[in-house]
């Protein structure tokens, strides 16, 4: 007899955490729980079978189901006596590896916890004696200890029926069901109030995410592949381990644990880390013999201290471990959803890394029974290896397994993270550590080494490449005049159209030397320079140098202060100038010399070489970086730095005379040095690049085209720039560049696909150096391929040839491969020291402890970096407060020191954010002084007249007070997120076309959206290199360049649409407007416009079609410029399929239209067809065919009010005005007033516009009103797709093919949108319109139903 | 005021080109913007007009000059319009030019439509009927042939 009889009742704690993974994702095996045995012998398949029916139903819990009642999970539990469970046998294999193989692919099967039994057997049989049994058991249902009690029960079953007598096992004394009630009522009585109090203590505050180094780019959603690897600890190690855990007065267990937290510590270089630690769960003694999921996870936090010693440590696990399963009973799931970490999907909730002892007094006896030679049970099995679990964490350690004497140990990770080859060396590593804890237990936990002697050697040692050429001269002018002997009339620099000849160059500067040296200069006298970037800079370096002195440079852009802490620190005794000298405020007694005004004096010098007598340290030039206490610090280079910069690198580039470079940068930022003298010293010529040009790429773009620049250096955000405008480009012009060099700042390598695609890797070459004003322009050279693309790595390579390299942990010690280290820099390219900073330059310049050679030193960068096996470096971030922003090095505490000292500020805090887009951005938080008023726009302008552009934060946030840590600082992590402030609550939409393609440029470039059309440019956020971004397209679009500064003057689209508008800067092509700007490997969609004439009605739609899709839309130029428009749909079409082809010339071609569009869009699709152009899709939105007729007549009232409607209508707002308001009134002109007073307060126009503006809108509306009167249907020779808008109440009178099907259309489509003819245009509509449309220029059906 | 000129050429000969044009019931069928046509005595024809929205009776008085001119002007309307065809054959006399002169003074008939808009739209319909014309006199005769 069956007696069926199901259990149901609610999951466990762990359960319901399991069961909702498995939910989440039902393809996941990572918690199979897997066993493996050899069988030697002769196997009973169907005893074997019988023993797990019989304990199938010994252990309920392995035979249930999972199901959702009301709305929550319950576990359905079968007490069916009649049960006949299947194993799987695979007889095909005779190998162990195969089976290996075959196992993992049969154990990670997922199970269906609706359906599926929660254990499965296998059996892979080599012959009748040789056999393989492997148990998959769900861990919903089955725990390590549960697992141990099944083997050890299946073999005494087994037994008894293979002799044919009744099983006798120990009686079971509670059930699964029990402990799920237990659980549930300690969790709601005083104990369980208790314990969450305990935990929630415990991990108080901030949790860190685990950061230890990966391999691989995180997905950004979890995974749970994983591996193993398997080590052993010999046994004389894990005798000392033994022994040192007794004298520590720990378990082995706590030991293991704290040298697993010491290693996972200083992979991460984390203060804090929290390790999960999984606990049996089983206090209850009856619980012990039963098959259930007990186990719990709990949380052990570590903070580190570097002084502390390792014993010191031990001891604080030990507390904390115990403290931990005391309150173990408190589920981890629990305590996910007490504390709600941040979530992020790529990781796991609060514990990313876990350390497992299984150690279990269970599995200790069946270890003993397995391996016991007297076994003399009927099933003879011995373990056999398989892989379980893994993936579950991105790294965590299993141990307690000991045989003869021997530790054992098994390192399980994520292989979406890890390469085998890492974790293989943290094994290594976990060795060494625990060699030298044994050694050392009194050790600091910084300073117990990791590697061993061989591989800290090999790290050090890892560049072996040397220079092939070494600088030729002493100084740079000399290397110079060299240049000028060999080809005096060759071109040495040109500006726009001004050219100086090698020669021209050097007698200029020659004279200007001797003049020089009659004012006083002499070797090492350091001289000013406050010149433009124009020839007579050139002049001013040669000048100097030749004359024995050091150029400083003074960039006129930066503000007065900033000069005037410069001139104070380097006491320049002479400043060169050029009608700048009013921004140098100096004593008396400093001399100026304007290279304009004053040439007539320097001209009256010789021209010829000053052949002074050179050594090769002489000084070269004092750039001053930005320093950390609100001044700037200068920094000493020499000639000779210099110059070996070009010949250690010459094997890579070749550099020659036919190069030419751009001087892109001020002379003030150091890649100018690399640019100067890269053309000046191998005679090629140098293309001075103006500020203005340097800032609007399509000047630029164009410059590097006319002059046939070779050598390129750049930012990666300033050449971030350059690409987005060649990539608007259709094609690319000729350029003539051999090398692209970054430098400065992070280099995000995808973001140079578009760059990759469209040139290749090869020509010109693309090369990261990383580098620093300390060490001489650039570091390390990397070529970056198109195989790099696939990272966000950004990979720096190796040191220049004659630069060593050394990352190291705050010991001074190298860091293992894959571990973040500081860089620190040898090598000939080091700056002599910091001027006037001798605490300073001891800080950074340091004795390098690793070289044998005297006097050899390290600059300490203040750089983070990871090393890897072959030799190639990334670039991670700072260890300080310096930060880079658009390769500018800027010291936070600069900004933050001056902005402290505005008189309304009582305390300040700059630091860097990201924002939006991984954007970073300067951000200054401050409180103000009792009774004192500023705001953001003070603190800008204070700050800008102090600081470069670069330096001004992009946000000021005023906060009430500060959150201080524990020790009473600031506490940096509870700031909060940058705000992007709107000045107005009410965001304001765009009212004309301007506003609407400056709101979308905005919102494309600051990455927010919506804008408001009063929304002030800096308060969201923006900086200069966006202002750039901002002002490149608004060339691209209207045609005319405003310098950025407008944007400081007019910084809200309101105000720069006016400015845009007054100036008439409307391209007369404007009847094209980007909405979309897609891929160029993408079919454009052409979109037309509706009787209105504009084509906002388009831009809901758009933001769901498919990024990479550009779409454009046709606009009435008429709108915004002088003139009659058409008043045919043929003339529309005619002149719009002229500006179609200016972007795509040939067919086939998309077009769309909404409403009157959908005409406009078949007369063009007829005109093409008649010139032999292919049409790909022709979509009219809720057209109706020209055969339908407005029945009603219309007066100026009818006629205003429909204006009117369809005025609102593209802004999504309704502005209604029955007619009879109008025909109260007697003029036109007052009606008309009527129209302007309401839609101003709608705020569907501007307050500044004015009546003809609007009176033009009506002209266009009138004129397509009448060229919708006057089209006629013909005919249509393809296919035609109508989406139609299903709520449109006009259906039913003009029937459901909107009239196409009467006009003899070839191929007739309808399909079903939701909305009326207006709603079907906004969201969430839209996105369905979107949706369907895309789906038809894709070539395929849209998925609604066709009607 | 709105005065447009516009020339154009028929395929046929001076002869058809003037009957078929003189016939006002073919009115219908070439000239776009009239709905209906209605004979009257003494040389007047009712025409009624849908052109910009607005659907407009006119009686106008018909004036010929067998085959050399015909003329037309508004004697009933919302507002005064006039006009002429003048036919010129061609040299060998399978074409024939057609000088079509046509001239209205709205006023404030059209409302808020500018005036330029309302004459940009009329010469779109006036070259666009001349088209049809051609074709259709082509269609026409052709059968009767």
């Amino acid at each position: 007899m069956n007696t069926n009889k199901e259990l149901i009742y609610r999951l466990s704690k762990e359960q319901e955490g399991l069961w909702f993974l498995q939910q989440l994702d039902p393809t996941i095996s990572a918690y199979n729980v897997v066993f493996g045995a050899e069988i030697n012998g002769e196997l009973n398949l169907e005893k074997l079978k019988q023993t797990f029916n019989f304990l199938i139903k010994r252990h309920e819990v392995l035979n249930t189901k999972f199901k959702i009642i009301d709305g929550v999970p319950h576990q359905c539990t079968s007490t069916s006596k009649n049960f006949d469970f299947d194993i799987e046998v695979n007889t095909s294999l005779t190998c162990k590896n195969t089976i290996k193989s075959q196992i993992n692919l049969d154990s990670k099967k997922p199970f269906d916890l609706s359906k599926d039994l929660l254990i499965r057997a296998n059996i892979y049989s080599q012959n009748d004696n040789e056999h393989v049994l492997v148990i998959t058991a769900h861990h919903i249902a089955m725990d390590l200890w549960s697992l141990a009690i099944l083997l050890n029960e299946l073999q005494i079953v087994y037994n008894a029926l293979s002799n044919n007598e009744t099983p006798i096992l120990e009686n079971t004394k509670t059930t699964f069901q029990n402990h799920v009630e237990i659980q549930e009522s300690i969790l709601n009585s005083e104990k369980g109030d208790s314990l969450r109090e305990f935990w929630n203590k415990k991990l108080s505050g901030d949790l860190p995410i685990l950061d230890f180094p990966i391999d691989k780019t995180r997905p950004k959603v979890l995974t749970y592949n994983g591996d193993v690897i398997r080590f052993t600890l010999d046994r004389a190690l894990s005798e000392k381990l033994v022994e040192l855990a007794k004298k520590e007065g720990v378990t082995l267990y706590m030991l293991l644990l704290a040298a697993y937290k010491v290693l996972v510590h200083r992979y991460s270089n984390q203060e804090d880390i929290l390790v999960g630690a999984p606990v049996a769960g089983r206090n209850q003694k009856a619980t012990r013999n039963i098959i259930g999921n007990f186990v719990n996870t709990i949380v052990l936090k570590s903070t580190f201290d570097a002084s502390i010693s390792f014993s010191d440590f031990v001891k604080s696990v030990r507390n904390n471990l115990i403290e931990g399963i005391k309150h173990q009973e408190y589920p981890f799931s629990q305590l996910v959803k007490d504390l709600q970490p941040d979530r992020d999907p790529g990781r796991a909730p609060l514990i990313q890394t876990a350390f497992a002892w299984e150690r279990l007094p269970v599995i200790k006896n069946i270890e003993t029974q397995l391996n016991d030679g007297e076994n003399r049970n009927a099933l003879n099995i011995n373990p056999f290896d398989v892989n379980q679990q893994e993936g579950q964490f991105e790294l965590s350690l299993e141990m307690g397994n000991e045989l003869n004497g021997e530790l054992h140990g098994l390192f399980k990770y994520n292989t979406d993270l890890f390469e085998k080859e890492t974790i293989a060396q943290v094994v290594s590593h976990f060795k060494n550590l625990l060699k030298a804890i044994t050694e050392t237990p009194e050790q600091t936990i910084a300073k117990l080494p990791l590697m061993s002697k061989d591989e800290q050697e090999e790290i050090l040692t890892i560049w072996k490449e040397k220079p092939q050429k070494y600088p030729q001269f002493n100084t740079l002018h000399e290397g110079f005049e060299a240049m000028v002997a060999k080809n005096p009339e060759a071109i040495a620099a040109v500006l726009d159209q001004t050219e100086v000849t090698y020669d021209e160059l050097n007698k200029k500067a020659n004279a200007l030397a001797r003049h020089l040296i009659d004012l006083g200069v002499e070797k090492g006298t350091l001289v000013g320079m406050c010149v433009n970037r124009t020839i007579e800079m050139l002049i001013g370096i040669m000048g100097v140098l030749k004359a024995g002195g050091a150029y400083v440079p003074l960039d006129p852009k930066n503000p007065k202060e900033r000069l005037a802490l410069i001139l104070e620190d380097s006491k320049v005794p002479i400043v060169l100038t050029q009608g700048t000298e009013e921004l140098i405020q100096t004593e008396e007694k400093v001399i100026k010399v304007d290279l304009e005004k004053d040439w007539e004096i320097i001209d009256q010098y010789d021209t010829y070489n000053l052949n002074l007598t050179t050594g090769k340290e002489e000084l070269a030039y004092v750039i001053y970086t930005s320093g950390s206490t609100g001044k700037p610090k200068g920094v000493l280079n020499t000639h000779h730095n210099v110059l070996r910069l070009y010949s250690a690198t010459d094997h890579w580039y070749k550099f020659n005379e036919n190069d030419v470079w751009s001087l892109f940068h001020t002379y003030a930022f150091d890649v100018s040095v690399w640019e100067i003298w890269g053309a000046l010293l191998h005679g090629g010529k140098l293309a001075v690049v103006s500020y203005e040009t340097s800032r609007t790429p399509e000047l630029f773009y164009q410059l590097l085209v006319d002059k046939k620049v070779t050598v390129l250096s750049q930012t990666p955000s300033a050449f971030k720039q350059l690409v987005n405008y060649e990539t608007s480009l259709d094609s690319p012009k000729a350029l003539s560049l051999g090398y692209v060099v970054f430098g400065g700042e992070a280099l995000d390598i995808p973001a140079l696909k578009p760059w990759i695609d469209r040139h290749g890797d090869q020509k010109p070459q693309l090369i990261n150096m990383y580098g620093i004003t300390e060490t001489t322009v650039h570091t390390t050279f990397r070529k970056v391929t198109k195989k790099d693309l696939a990272s966000p790595k950004s990979m720096v390579g190796q040191p220049i040839t004659d630069m060593k390299i050394h990352l190291l942990d705050n010991e001074g010690n190298p860091v293992p491969y894959g571990v973040t280290g500081e860089i620190y820099v040898g090598g000939e390219g080091l700056a002599v020291k910091y001027l006037n900073r001798p605490e300073l330059t001891a800080e950074r310049f340091i004795t390098d402890p690793f070289s044998n050679t005297p006097g050899a030193r390290l600059y300490k960068s203040g750089d983070l970096a990871q090393l890897y096996k072959n030799g190639d470096m990334k670039y991670v971030g700072r260890a300080d407060t310096q930060v880079k922003i658009r390769g500018f090095r800027i010291e936070l505490g600069e900004i933050q020191t001056l902005l402290a000292q505005h008189e309304s500020i009582k305390n300040a805090v700059v630091t860097v954010k990201n924002i939006q887009n991984s954007d970073q951005r300067i951000v200054a938080y401050y409180t103000t002084e009792e009774g004192t008023k500023t705001d953001d726009k003070t603190l800008r302008n204070y700050l800008t007249n102090r600081l470069p552009d670069y330096m001004v934060p992009s946000v000021f946030m005023k906060m009430e007070q500060f959150a201080l840590t524990n020790n009473g600082k600031i506490d940096y992590r509870k700031l909060p997120t940058p705000e992007i402030k709107r000045d107005n609550s009410e965001l304001v939409p765009a009212r004309d076309v301007v506003e609407l393609e400056l709101q979308k440029i905005w919102e494309r470039t600051l990455s927010i959206a919506p804008i408001g059309v009063t929304d002030d440019f800096f308060h969201l956020g923006g900086h200069s290199m966006l202002a750039v971004n901002i002002m490149s397209d608004v060339k691209l679009l209207f045609g005319e360049n405003l310098p950025i500064s407008v944007l400081f003057q007019y910084p809200t689209i309101e105000k720069l649409a006016e400015v845009i508008r007054d100036k008439k800067e409307v391209a007369d092509n404007s009847a094209l407007v980007q909405l979309q700007k897609g891929n160029t490997d993408k079919q454009p969609i052409f979109c037309m416009h509706p009787i209105g004439g504009n084509v906002f009605c388009y831009t809901p739609m758009v933001e769901s079609i498919e990024n990479d899709r550009p779409v454009y839309a046709l606009q009435v130029p008429f709108l915004y410029q002088e003139g009659t428009p058409h008043v045919s749909v043929e003339d529309l079409a005619t002149d719009y399929i002229k500006s179609i082809k200016s972007m795509q010339e040939n067919g086939p071609y998309n077009l769309a239209g909404y409403c009157f569009g959908g005409l406009i869009a078949t007369e063009a699709a007829h005109q093409l067809i008649e010139a032999g152009e292919e049409i790909a899709s022709l979509t009219l939105l809720d057209t109706r065919s020209p055969l339908y007729e407005e029945d009603e007549e219309f007066d100026d009232a009818v006629l205003l009010s429909w204006f009117a409607r369809d005025l609102a209508l593209p802004y999504g707002k309704t502005l209604t005005i029955d007619p009879e308001e109008f025909r109260k009134f007697d003029t036109v002109e007052e009606m008309f007033d009527l129209v302007m007073e309401r839609a101003k307060k709608g705020q569907i126009m501007t307050d500044d516009i004015n009546y003809e503006q609007v009176y033009r809108y009506l002209q266009v509306y009138v004129a397509n009103g009448a060229a919708l009167a006057l089209y006629e249907a013909k005919p249509f020779p393809g296919r035609i797709n109508l989406l139609r808008a299903t709520e449109e109440p006009l259906i039913e009178s003009i029937g459901i093919n909107l009239g196409w099907d009467r006009i003899g259309v070839e191929d007739l489509r309808v399909y079903d949108v939701p909305g009326d003819h207006n709603t079907m245009m906004y969201q969430p509509n839209a996105a369905v319109l979107a949706k369907n449309l895309q789906s038809i220029v894709q070539q395929r059906e849209p998925e609604l139903e066709l009607t | 005021m709105i005065t447009i000129n516009h020339t154009f050429y028929l395929d046929h000969g001076l002869q058809d080109s003037f009957n078929f044009i003189n016939n006002a019931k073919n009115e219908t069928d070439w000239s776009s913007s009239i709905i209906q046509v209605d004979e009257l005595p003494e040389n007047r024809i009712k025409l009624r007009y849908n052109f910009l929205g607005k659907k407009e009776d006119f009686i106008l008085q018909i004036t010929t000059d067998s085959f050399r001119t015909r003329t037309f002007e508004s004697i009933e309307g919302a507002f005064p319009i006039r006009g002429s065809q003048t036919f010129t054959p061609s040299e060998d006399g399978t074409k024939t030019q057609v000088e079509w002169f046509f001239e209205m003074n709205p006023g404030k008939y059209f409302g808020i439509i500018p005036i330029i808009i309302i004459k940009k739209a009329t010469e779109k319909v006036m070259k666009k009927d001349a088209e049809t014309l051609n074709k259709l006199m082509t269609d026409k005769l052709v059968l009767q042939k």
